[in-house]
C-alpha cells in the first residue's frame, strides 16, 4: 500500500472552512457547500495527490457531500464521476459516467468501511480496475479498510498538529 | 378462478430467478388456507412458508451487497413482501416471535416498511419508519411516526447479512427514546447478522436461516 501526502501548510485551514477541525476522535463530516472557494483551493491540492492513480473516472458514494467533493475533483483531474448507492440491500450504480476503466474511490474520510468495500465491490463486479482511493483526511481505520489498494490521501489525521497523535 | 401476476424486474445486475414465484393464485384455496391456517401445526405452515419464500424471492447471479460483501444469490425481498399471500403468513409468524408488552412495531426503510405495516395489521400495534443514516449525519429525522420516551420496541427486519443495519436502526430507535426489545427478521443469511445483533445488546431471531431454507 503507498500513501502520498502534500505539505500540510494551510490545509487544516481549508479543511476547518469545511467542518474538519484537528480536534476529537476523529475527522469530522467534510461539508464542500459551506465554503465553496475553500473547497476548491483544497481540492486542487487534493488533485495533486489523486492524480497518481492515473484514473479514468472518480467513483463516490450517493451522498450530497461527497458528490461535491467528487465532482470538484474529477473536474481538476478532467474525469467522470459515477455515483454508487444502496439500492435496499444490493450495491448499484447511477451511471452518470460509464463504470469503466481505472476507477478512483473518492471520499472525504472514513464513514463506514462497508460503504468503500461496496464501492470496491461494484468496482470489480462491473470488471473495472480500482485505480486507488483517494481521501481527504486518511486514519488507521481507512487503512486497515483500503486493504492493498493504493492510497492517496492529503493529510493523516495520526499528524495533524495540536492533535493527539 | 385464476388470477395470473407478472414477476416484477428486481433491482441491480443481471440475475437468474432460480424457481418461478408462485404466480397463479387459487383464491378459493387460499381462503380455505386461511380458515385452515390457525388449526395448522406451525412447523407445517412454516415449511410451506419456506418454499413459497424461496421459489418467489431467491435470484443467482453476481452481487454486491450493501455490506460489500460479494454473493452468489440474493434474496429480494420485494418479491416476497409483494405478494398479500405471503407477507399475511409472514406477518402471522412474525407476530409469534413478538414478546408481550410491546407498544410499537419498527420498520427500516424501505424493505422493511411493508413487513412493519402487515405485521402492525396483523398485532394491532402501531409503527414507526426507522430511516437509515448510513453516514451518521443526515439531516432527515432518524424515526418518522410517533414514538414515546421509554415505548417497547421490536424492530422488523426483511433479510439479516451483517445486521449492521438492523442494528443502526435499534440504535436510532433507542437515541429517540424508545427501548429495543428485540429484533425479528424473516430470513437470517447466516453471516453473522444474529450474534453481531445479540453482541449489540439486542434479542434477536429469524423465521428462517439459509440452511433451514435449504439453500
Amino acid at each position: 500500500m503507498s500513501a502520498q501526502s502534500t505539505t500540510h501548510d494551510g490545509i487544516w485551514e481549508l479543511l476547518a472552512a469545511g467542518g474538519v477541525t484537528p480536534e476529537g476522535d476523529g475527522p469530522a463530516p467534510y461539508r464542500p457547500l459551506r465554503a465553496p472557494s475553500a473547497a476548491t483551493e483544497l481540492v486542487a491540492r487534493f488533485a495533486k495527490v489523486a492524480r497518481e492513480a492515473g484514473a479514468d473516472l472518480v467513483l463516490v458514494w450517493d451522498d450530497l457531500d461527497q458528490i461535491v467533493l467528487g465532482q470538484l475533483l474529477a473536474a481538476q483531474l478532467g474525469v467522470g464521476v459515477a455515483r454508487a448507492y444502496d439500492a435496499d440491500g444490493l450495491v448499484a450504480i447511477r451511471d452518470d459516467a460509464p463504470l469503466e476503466g481505472r476507477v478512483l474511490l473518492v471520499t472525504d474520510a472514513l464513514r463506514d468501511p462497508r460503504t468503500l468495500a461496496a464501492m470496491r465491490g461494484i468496482v470489480e463486479l462491473r470488471g473495472s480496475t480500482v485505480a486507488g482511493i483517494a481521501v481527504l483526511v486518511a486514519t488507521d481505520e481507512l487503512r486497515e479498510a483500503a486493504g492493498d489498494a493504493p492510497l492517496h490521501a492529503l493529510v493523516e489525521w495520526g499528524q495533524r498538529a495540536g492533535g493527539a497523535g | 378462478m385464476a388470477i395470473l401476476g407478472r414477476r416484477p424486474e428486481a433491482a441491480g445486475p443481471a440475475h437468474t430467478v432460480v424457481a418461478e414465484p408462485d404466480v397463479t393464485v387459487d383464491v378459493q384455496l387460499n381462503a380455505q388456507r386461511l380458515f385452515d391456517d390457525g388449526a395448522r401445526d406451525r412447523d407445517e405452515r412454516r415449511q410451506e412458508l419456506g418454499r413459497d419464500l424461496v421459489s418467489a424471492a431467491y435470484l443467482r447471479g453476481d452481487f454486491v451487497l450493501s455490506s460489500g460483501m460479494r454473493s452468489s444469490f440474493y434474496f429480494d425481498k420485494y418479491l416476497f413482501e409483494t405478494k398479500p399471500g405471503i407477507l399475511r403468513r409472514v406477518s402471522n409468524l412474525l407476530a409469534e416471535e413478538i414478546p408481550p408488552g410491546i407498544d410499537r412495531i419498527a420498520g427500516t426503510e424501505l424493505g422493511a416498511v411493508a413487513l412493519a405495516v402487515a405485521l402492525s395489521l396483523e398485532m394491532g400495534l402501531p409503527f414507526v419508519i426507522a430511516r437509515k443514516a448510513p453516514k451518521g449525519y443526515s439531516t432527515s429525522r432518524a424515526v418518522e411516526g410517533e414514538l414515546y420516551p421509554g415505548e417497547r420496541v421490536v424492530v422488523v427486519e426483511d433479510v439479516i447479512s451483517t445486521g449492521a443495519q438492523a442494528i443502526l436502526a435499534a440504535n436510532r430507535l433507542k437515541e429517540a427514546g424508545g427501548e429495543v426489545v428485540k429484533v425479528v427478521a424473516v430470513i437470517d443469511r447466516e453471516q453473522g447478522g444474529l450474534p453481531a445483533i445479540a453482541a449489540a445488546g439486542y434479542e434477536c431471531s429469524a423465521l428462517f436461516s439459509l440452511s433451514e431454507l435449504g439453500l
